[in-house]
């Protein structure tokens, strides 16, 4: 295996090519999901905002695998992009009741309590991001940070019952999703 | 793996995906524009819809079920992300020799996870949420319920 | 030195050994004078290259066979006028595909009718990144290998909802509805299957779970436990549904759907969805592949051996990557050939039968066969010669049945058409 040989004196002198290209990714990615996240408060029509969303999301698993996260980043990939976008894609066409009728809905009323809402929720996160004493290191990851692994193992020995109460969630997930489907579901 | 080589790694997977989004661009708006003809018409620019004419538009509303198998393959789904941390780490934790503690510690938390999801799977099957078509049946039992719940609606209104 | 030719040859590109020892030779000492910035992007940049080319003599190579194919199996020619047997027969209709107008419809969402040929082929071909073709002819062995497959797989979906919803024809919203819901259910079982791989090799990478199946036969994932093939089926069905094979084709039935998704799509936007299709259905018969049928390993133990023993033989490595690169496309071809027999035996079925099938019969089996294969992994590490033996006996019985109706069948055939004597 000497191409882990090579690879690791790679890492032990960060390459010229790195220290280039990952400011360029970072910010492609950053602006990427931000600005797609702009575009979806802006663009009328709701489909558009849904696959919007699909790049605003993507740039996020981006810059998680920047962080080096990369369980996360393709979590994010195959949960969010391959099933949450999907049900909202399918969202928006269940709910379009008119032909044609794919336009923003006119504000009506909400502006009030929608923005008082955002500003909390902007507040509190802003909030725990500044208090949050943030462990800032220049270090690589250790060599053994292959996340999967780790994060198996702390799911096997530390986080069992968070692990069985996602199956538990899960499981109550289903029965309402199965509820949900039949109260509106049987119209055909 | 250290991070050097990780970014390598998806460097390689970033090349690949400008170069297949610059592929397609240059297919469809390059290559094709200088070899194909372009002949205004009319008739071309309408909906296919075999020959006749098409009545409104096509955005419709779409039924439910489609929304409930999303709905249901977003669980599984999760489900699965949660499990390949579990699967990976299997081999290192079961021991060399069949039957360690932790090994048979590791294979009961995976079963039960997994347990509690069929017990649903059942449930949901046994209701006959998973039917595409539903037997006339399960298609009274819903009426029912859909005229009790309005029935609720009413008195709440 | 900064950059040493050992560190070219090991490179992180595709053909590490071959393309980066040859791109040194004819550069030399000016490669130096390349910064390292600008060589990494341009050797992966070879990489895509290498691959593109891969996938359109697939495509080509596939779809000419695809016909003939199907043309023999309904006692057809197929093909016959250009080229020898009509090899030059796929060429022709891509240079007439080329030179095709291409239609927007006036009611379409223009934008998103440009874009969705584009999702569809850039959420496959970034997976050609962990397809190995050989040791050393492979672009990059990611460590979260199975696990990237299972997350960027997901994203072709988006464009063929994408595709459907702005061709603005009732056609094409129709397939992308049932194309979305078939993917997106499929992706279950194919998971489940992923999971039991990882679980019997300990690693998301491909190479490692190559590695796992090395030496004879016996060693293939697929005859680890009789529960194994269970999985491969289960996996082989969901493949053919995430490819919209027949009989899953639902989403492109062409005789009731005129083609889908794609039919407001002209000239080369369609093409690309072809190709993105052909792609995929390599990928998931390559991936098929190193899951269950030892990737690039013959099988053969003393070969492997004498393959791997290449110090200081530079001949041999070259010889033994080659024989691997055979071997995999080999196996790979034999499964895209499976999907193609399937498509001309089987009926299409109805999307509540897809979704009956997916949910009622592939979930709970993949489910309980994936815990009995940890189960027996709990048991018996590493595996076992007892269960090897017991799967290969158990399964030979339907498999055997299954040869025997095929030799009957084209046995009977081929007599139909000797003369009786009289």
């Amino acid at each position: 295996m000497n191409i882990l040989n090579t690879l690791s004196i790679l890492a032990a002198a960060p390459s010229e090519a790195t220290a280039i290209w990952l400011p360029v990714f970072f910010w492609t990615f950053a602006l990427v999901s931000v600005l797609s996240s702009l575009a979806v408060l802006v663009v009328k029509d709701i489909v558009r905002c849904a696959f919007l969303i699909m790049s605003s999301l993507s740039g996020l698993a981006g810059l998680y695998l920047l962080l080096g996260a990369e369980f996360l980043a393709f979590t994010q990939i195959m949960v969010y992009v391959g099933g949450i976008l999907i049900l909202i894609l399918f969202g928006v066409m269940l709910t379009n009741r008119e032909p044609l009728l794919i336009k923003r809905m006119k504000a009506t009323g909400l502006v009030a309590p929608g923005v008082l809402a955002g500003l909390i929720l902007f507040t509190a996160i802003g909030y725990s991001v500044c208090t949050v004493d943030w462990k800032v290191t220049d270090q690589p990851l250790p060599a053994d940070a292959d996340t999967p692994a780790r994060i198996g193992n702390a799911l096997m020995s530390d986080f069992i019952l968070p692990f069985e109460m996602a199956s538990v969630l899960l499981l109550v997930a289903l029965v309402g999703a199965a509820m949900a489907a039949r109260r509106g579901g049987a119209e055909g | 793996m250290t991070m050097a080589s990780m970014y390598f790694d998806y460097a390689n997977v970033a090349v690949f995906f400008v170069f297949a989004v610059v592929f397609v661009i240059l297919n469809i708006s390059v290559i094709s524009v200088i070899l194909r003809p372009t002949v205004e018409n009319d008739q071309k620019d309408t909906t296919y819809e075999c020959g006749e004419p098409s009545v409104g538009s096509s955005w419709v509303r779409f039924d439910m079920r489609f929304y409930t198998v999303a709905l249901v393959f977003l669980i599984f789904d999760v489900e699965v992300a949660f499990l390949y941390p579990w699967a990976v780490v299997f081999k290192d934790l079961r021991g060399a020799i069949g039957g360690s503690a932790t090994g048979v510690f590791v294979f009961l938390e995976a079963a039960i996870f997994l347990l509690i999801l069929f017990v649903g799977l059942i449930y949901v099957w046994k209701r006959g949420d998973l039917d595409w078509v539903k037997s006339s049946s399960a298609q009274e039992v819903d009426a029912r319920q859909r005229q009790m719940i309005e029935a609720k609606d009413e008195v709440r209104l | 030195m900064i950059f040493g030719g050992t560190m070219l040859s090991n490179g992180l590109v595709f053909a590490r050994y071959s393309l980066a020892e040859w791109i040194q030779g004819l550069l030399g000492d000016r490669l130096e004078m390349i910064p390292e910035w600008i060589l990494f992007p341009l050797l992966m940049l070879a990489g895509c290259l290498v691959i593109i080319g891969f996938i359109t003599v697939f495509a080509l190579f596939a779809i000419w066979m695809e016909r003939k194919v199907s043309a023999h199996m309904q006692c057809r020619l197929g093909p016959m006028e250009v080229g020898f047997h009509g090899a030059l027969q796929t060429i022709a209709d891509g240079v007439k595909l080329l030179g095709k107008e291409d239609i927007v419809p006036r009611h379409a969402d223009k934008l998103l009718h440009y874009l969705a040929p584009i999702i569809v082929f850039a959420g496959v071909f970034p997976l050609f990144v962990v397809v190995p073709f050989s040791e050393k002819i492979l672009i990059s062995d990611i460590n979260l290998g199975l696990f990237f497959v299972a997350a960027v797989g997901a994203v072709e979906v988006v464009g063929v909802i994408m595709a459907g919803w702005a061709s603005n024809n009732k056609w094409s919203l129709f397939g992308a509805m049932r194309a979305a819901t078939q993917l997106v259910s499929y992706e279950i079982p194919l998971g489940l299957a992923f999971l039991t791989i990882i679980l019997l090799a300990g690693s998301f990478s491909m190479v490692d779970i190559i590695h796992q199946q090395e030496g004879w036969l016996s060693n293939w994932f697929l005859f680890h436990n009789p529960f194994m093939p269970i999985i491969f089926l289960s996996f082989f069905t969901a493949s053919l549904a995430e490819c919209k094979r027949a009989p899953f084709d639902l989403p492109e039935a062409e005789s009731e759907l005129v083609s889908g998704f794609h039919t407001e799509y002209s000239g080369m936007k369609f093409s690309i969805f072809f190709l993105a299709e052909y792609a995929a259905m390599y990928v998931v018969c390559a991936i098929a592949a190193v899951m269950f049928l030892g990737g690039w390993s013959t099988g053969i133990k003393p070969l492997e051996a004498w393959l791997a023993d290449s110090a200081g033989n530079p001949m041999r490595e070259v010889l033994s990557n080659t024989v691997h690169l055979v071997v995999i496309v080999t196996k790979s071809m034999f499964l895209v050939f499976v999907q193609m027999w399937l498509r001309w035996t089987l009926p299409r079925i109805r999307l509540d039968q897809i979704m009956h099938v997916c949910l009622k019969v592939l979930l709970p089996w993949t489910m309980v066969a994936m815990v009995a294969t940890s189960a027996i992994e709990l048991c018996w590490p590493g595996g076992n010669m007892v269960l090897t033996a017991l799967t290969i006996v158990i399964w030979s019985i339907p498999l055997l049945w299954t040869l025997k109706a095929i030799l009957d069948m084209t046995v009977g055939i081929f007599l139909k058409f000797v003369p009786s004597g009289r």
